[in-house]
């Protein structure tokens, strides 16, 4: 067994978002890109530190609804490789987790979940895929949450995913 | 007689383009100016004195004429150039004593004033005196010779031209021996005895001739050694009593300087100046909270952004996928496809051959066997089983986490950290542009506290230095007094010795009685005017007393029984069977300004001139009552009742130049006195006291003709309180 910490098997897995993502690189405090279009003017009140953070809470959004949004738009940009991923293992343990969850709404019987269970350890490439797709499907809902409060967009996310969380919201198992 | 026409003033301190215009109606002698605190009372006052006397109607001794600034405080050196020209224009009509016929003149006063890095200097006072004639205007050739005889002598222009507040402060709040000198000064203007001073003095120069005679006569004498001593002595003698004079005069001016930067101080407090000071250190400390919250932000946002960034948040956020996925591990797990034992506890275990139970793990025991059958079964699991073991290990700790809601909890107040500093931060903003509003409107007063402050300190300092100089001087006097004395003593024996001197004996003899009866005599009119100007001054005062409603008046009507002014110019106030009362502390500020007032208005008519009268600030601190009565009798409102309407009377004008708390209370009396009105406006109190914008961007007073009521003001001169 590998060790934990060096253990990253999306590490050349293109890491993709939709075509239109100038507005979450606005939300990174170290997108790149013209700081004077930049939507966060200082550093300070930008929610994500990289454009990896936006797409794995884009990817948790798209896995809490099981259908694409009206405005869905398909991953085609690689912002990154899955070398970005290095060292942070919540993240890899987390998006094994969530693709194996899309597998399985498919499979019929007991055989073919195990099947996907060693697909998703397997096949790093099917992964990414599929955690590509799920971020694209959250894309909208992010941005929404971010539109929320136009002045503060971190205030604004972090309210909109508090509120997301509380017991009456779609999706969750307390419900 | 004279009357004042106009006044106009150009570049003099504050008056940088002033014109007032005086009544000279005879049915309404009065022209009355209102002007708030800090709005160029004194300033007009000392203008129209330096117009009419040159350098002796200024507050200085002429001498010290490059201690007092003439030219506007913020003249601009780099627009304006470093000459300043001040000027000050003062229009007279001369009546001719027998025939009363009037003749204009305008008297034209120039002073140009040098500004340099180092500091500023005065250049010579001259003026003009043009005479209007209907066949066109001449300039006089010999204007001094008009002026001596048509104008007050510089001497007595203090009785007639007054600083009400300074006035009171000589004859209150300085020391006994100043207070003394004040009176014996102000009394000796009345009588003009500077004239019989100086026939005193010539005598001096007679005796010191005479003597010089009897140095002559004794040539090769010891007398002739004597008398030269005596000589150099009595020249020592003269010039340290006028160095000695000299800081009298400094220690008297630097005493009053100090009593009215005291007064001013106590002003600019009462204006607000202290609570302007409480208040900024609310602001200061409100400005300290506003830091603390900003501070507080960063701080929140990086929580905030822990947050949104949590693998808790992407783990609560997709729990039902985490769920799923967590179900088809347990299953493995059930079904023994993914280890639930860790290899390295089992190992340590059986090396200690004791389980953590306590249980027997001894090679052969059952347990034993068991266990390590268990350790073979992991160690050949394949890779891909490990990590499936890992994934469900994770997930499962994730479940558990987001059913715990711990990051609910923790974002929440993350959030609430937020808004409570941002509105921290919006409740400081309110608190500090209240304040802020409150400090600006304070502003005036502030900034008056800070210069009464600075200038206090200063006046102190030269008020000590001054008070050295005088006990310096005091010393060398007496010293040479005493050698002169004794010289002189030496010398009349010499000469009596000598026998051939009767002559000049009998001529010394005759100058000494001379100036013996010359002393005399100045004693006697000084004594006998004293005693006039007290009796006077005793009934206007008690009048005065009688009409004020006030508590503290009432007590004192009843205390004190008569005021009186000794022969060594000393103010005294008795009480009930004769008992000796202290002015300066058992009579109010309201009581001792009514006394100067009565002895100002008694040192005036007794004076039995006719000049026109100007007194700033005359009632600062008087009552209603009180100012009434003044009035009256400065005005002389039952005389001008009572005038006919043909009167060719010519009576001397009055100005007033009152505060609008003055004038509170005695509008009518000013009304039925006044034929002219003015209102003195300082563009440095807009916005705080002025309502609109004077529309210049230099420190100046502006004068219009509006006034003296509160319904009177125009645009320049409405203040905020009359809004």
């Amino acid at each position: 067994m590998a060790s934990a910490v060096a253990w990253n098997p999306f590490q050349n897995e293109p890491l993709k978002v939709p075509e239109d993502y100038e507005w979450l690189k606005e939300l990174t405090k170290s997108a790149g890109g013209d700081n004077q279009r930049r939507r966060v003017s200082q550093d300070d009140l930008a929610p994500f530190n990289r454009l990896v953070d936006g797409w794995l809470l884009a990817i948790a959004l798209g896995a809490r609804h099981h259908s694409e949004p009206a405005n869905y738009e398909a991953p085609t940009h690689r912002f990154e490789y899955g070398s970005r991923l290095a060292g942070n293992e919540h993240a890899i343990d987390f998006l094994h987790q969530v693709a194996l969850a899309e597998l399985l709404r498919t499979v019929q019987n007991p055989e073919e979940a195990e099947k996907a269970a060693y697909v998703v350890i397997d096949e790093p490439a099917r992964v990414i895929a599929i955690c590509n797709h799920l971020a694209a499907r959250g894309m909208p809902e992010l941005r929404e949450l971010v539109d929320s409060a136009a002045q503060f967009p971190l205030y604004g996310l972090l309210r909109g995913l508090a509120k997301e969380l509380e017991p009456t919201s779609p999706g969750d198992p307390s419900e | 007689m004279i009357k004042l026409r106009y006044a106009i003033f150009t570049n003099f301190r504050g008056l940088r383009n002033v014109r007032i215009d005086f009544s000279t109606k005879d049915d309404k002698p009065l022209t009355v100016i209102r002007a708030a605190n800090y709005t160029g009372k004194t300033t007009l006052l000392y203008g129209l004195t330096w117009g009419l006397f040159g350098d002796a109607g200024l507050p200085v001794a002429p001498r010290r004429r490059d201690t007092y600034r003439l030219h506007p405080i913020d003249w601009d050196v780099d627009t304006d150039g470093n000459e300043v020209n001040v000027e000050v224009e003062v229009g007279l009509t001369v009546f001719d004593e027998t025939t009363g016929l009037p003749t204009d003149y305008n008297l034209v006063r120039r002073g140009a004033e040098i500004i340099s890095p180092d500091g500023w200097r005065p250049q010579e006072t001259t003026y003009d005196l043009i005479r209007l004639d209907p066949q066109g205007d001449h300039r006089v050739l010999d204007p001094d010779r008009i002026m001596d005889r048509v104008l007050l002598p510089a001497a007595k222009k203090d009785i007639f031209f007054v600083d009400g507040d300074a006035r009171v402060n000589q004859y209150f709040a300085d020391s006994d021996e100043d207070i003394r000198s004040n009176v014996r000064d102000a009394v000796r203007h009345l009588l003009s005895l500077d004239v019989v001073e100086s026939a005193n003095s010539r005598m001096v120069d007679v005796l010191r001739g005479i003597n010089s005679r009897v140095r002559d006569e004794t040539v090769g004498t010891k007398a002739e050694g004597v008398a030269e001593a005596l000589e150099k002595a009595r020249a020592r003698l003269s010039q340290v009593t006028l160095e000695q004079q000299d800081a009298e005069a400094d220690h008297k001016q630097s005493s009053s300087d100090m009593v009215k930067m005291e007064k001013l101080r106590e002003s600019a407090l009462m204006a607000g100046g202290d609570e302007a000071e409480q208040i900024q250190k609310q602001l200061d400390k409100a400005n300290d909270r506003r830091r603390a919250a900003a501070e507080r932000i960063p701080q929140a946002n990086a929580q905030m952004r822990n947050f949104v960034n949590a693998h808790e948040l992407y783990e609560q956020l997709a729990i039902a996928s985490m769920a799923t996925a967590c179900e088809v591990y347990e299953t493995l797990r059930t079904e023994r496809k993914i280890p639930n034992i860790v290899p390295g506890l089992i190992r340590d275990r059986l090396q200690a051959q004791v389980c953590i139970c306590g249980a027997d793990l001894s090679p052969g025991t059952p347990a034993h066997e068991h266990l390590q059958k268990e350790l073979t079964e992991v160690e050949t699991h394949s890779e891909s089983r490990s990590l499936l073991g890992r994934l469900a290990d994770s997930g499962r700790v994730a479940l558990q986490a987001g059913g715990s809601g711990i990051w609910k909890i923790g974002a929440n107040s993350a959030l609430s950290e937020w808004l409570e500093a941002g509105n921290s931060i919006e409740r400081e903003n309110d608190e500090i542009d209240r304040l802020e509003h409150q400090v600006s409107k304070r502003a005036t007063a502030r900034e008056d506290l800070k210069i009464a402050n600075s200038n206090l300190t200063r006046a102190k300092e030269g008020e000590r230095e001054n008070r050295r100089r005088v006990q310096r001087a005091g010393l060398d006097v007496e010293h040479l007094t005493k050698e002169v004395s004794a010289f002189e003593t030496e010398l009349n024996t010499l000469i009596r010795k000598a026998g051939n001197f009767a002559k000049l004996r009998a001529e010394r003899q005759a100058a000494e009685d001379v100036k013996r009866v010359i002393s005399a005599s100045v004693e006697v009119l000084l004594g006998d005017t004293i005693d006039e100007v007290s009796c006077r001054m005793n009934e206007l005062f008690m009048r005065m007393i009688a009409s004020s409603p006030e508590p503290e008046a009432a007590d004192a009507k009843g205390v004190v029984q008569q005021v009186h002014l000794t022969r060594d110019c000393q103010i005294e106030a008795y009480g009930p069977g004769g008992r000796k009362l202290m002015p300066r502390t058992d009579l109010s500020g309201a009581q001792q300004q009514s006394l100067t007032v009565a002895l100002i208005m008694s040192l005036i008519e007794i004076s039995g001139e006719t000049s026109p009268t100007v007194i700033d600030t005359p009632l600062g601190r008087t009552s209603g009552p009180v100012r009434k009565e003044f009035l009256a009798e400065t005005l002389e409102l039952e005389r001008l009742r009572a005038r006919p309407a043909d009167s060719k009377e010519i009576v001397p004008q009055k100005v007033l130049i009152m505060t609008p708390n003055e004038i509170a209370g005695v509008e009518n009396m000013l009304d039925e006195a006044a034929g002219c009105a003015w209102t003195l406006s300082n563009t440095q109190h807009y916005p705080t006291q002025l309502v609109n914008d004077p529309g210049t961007k230099h420190r100046e007073i502006l004068a219009c003709g509006c006034g003296p009521r509160e319904t009177d003001y125009c645009s320049v001169c409405q203040r905020v309180e009359w809004k």
